[in-house]
């Protein structure tokens, strides 16, 4: 299974990375591919392009700040979480996800 | 203080408040001392702001607290270990160990907002969250300087 994500966070300094760490820890002990963009203070990171976004079978987003470049992912299967809770629940998400899609 | 480093480490041991305004309040007038801002006032005043948004919880036990702000002139990680858990959030979650992150309002390199984001992505790995608890404060922030700062040059 692949996923893409983007993180973003109020200040843009600390929970926007810390989301896209968990996603991607959670992705490597399931066996799940995962890339994720982050949006934070210092502009996009580690961008997700056409073909990446065109081959996931979710897209999963946080919604604490609008999310830049949303036109891309039309069509496509979007989760929206808080930094927060995706913090807290990455694995339980990315859990849900593989249970969906088989 | 290094000034002539982007972000300096800080660890101050043994924190005994009650209160989560207290605890961040011990932090900046730890900054303070040490010549880390320009104004204590308008920091502190920053951070609390930042935190009644959006309290800084992360999960394990673990406070974040941060603010870019023109209260700051150089930027700074301090690391703060609790005697004793406090009440970090209205849902009642607790934390122990807090980070208290002071940027500059005015910054033109990314480079320290890079440090920033490593170590924020360190704090979802359990192995260094031990090493923030356990290690004396020398070994804690050679530590951070490794593995925060090392892998940027």
């Amino acid at each position: 299974m692949q996923i893409v994500a983007v993180t973003s966070c109020p200040s843009g300094v600390a929970h926007t990375y810390m989301s896209a760490e968990s996603l991607e820890l959670s992705a490597k002990n399931l066996g799940v591919n995962m890339k994720v963009e982050t949006q934070g203070t210092s502009g996009i990171e580690n961008r997700l392009d056409s073909s990446e976004i065109q081959a996931a079978d979710y897209v999963v987003l946080t919604n604490d700040v609008e999310i830049r470049e949303m036109e891309r992912f039309k069509g496509k299967k979007v989760v929206k979480m808080s930094v927060a809770d995706i913090i807290k629940k990455s694995d339980a998400l990315l859990k849900k996800l593989k249970a969906t899609s088989e | 203080m290094d000034k002539t480093s982007f972000v300096d480490f800080q660890v101050v041991s043994n924190i005994s408040g009650t209160k989560k305004e207290e605890v961040i309040e011990t932090l900046v007038n730890n900054l303070d001392e040490n010549n880390y801002l320009a104004s204590k006032e308008v920091f502190l005043q920053d951070v609390l702001e930042r935190e009644n948004t959006l309290p800084t919880y992360i999960g394990y036990e673990i406070g974040l607290p941060h603010s870019q702000s023109e209260g700051v002139n150089y930027s700074s990680v301090t690391i703060g270990r609790l005697e004793e858990e406090i009440k970090w959030t209205e849902e009642g979650e607790e934390v122990n160990t807090v980070f208290l992150i002071a940027v500059p309002n005015n910054n033109e390199d990314n480079l320290h907002l890079k440090i920033l984001s490593k170590l924020s992505r360190l704090l979802m790995h359990e192995e260094f969250r031990n090493e923030v608890r356990n290690l004396d404060e020398n070994a804690l922030i050679a530590t951070l300087n490794e593995k925060v700062k090392g892998e940027l040059e």
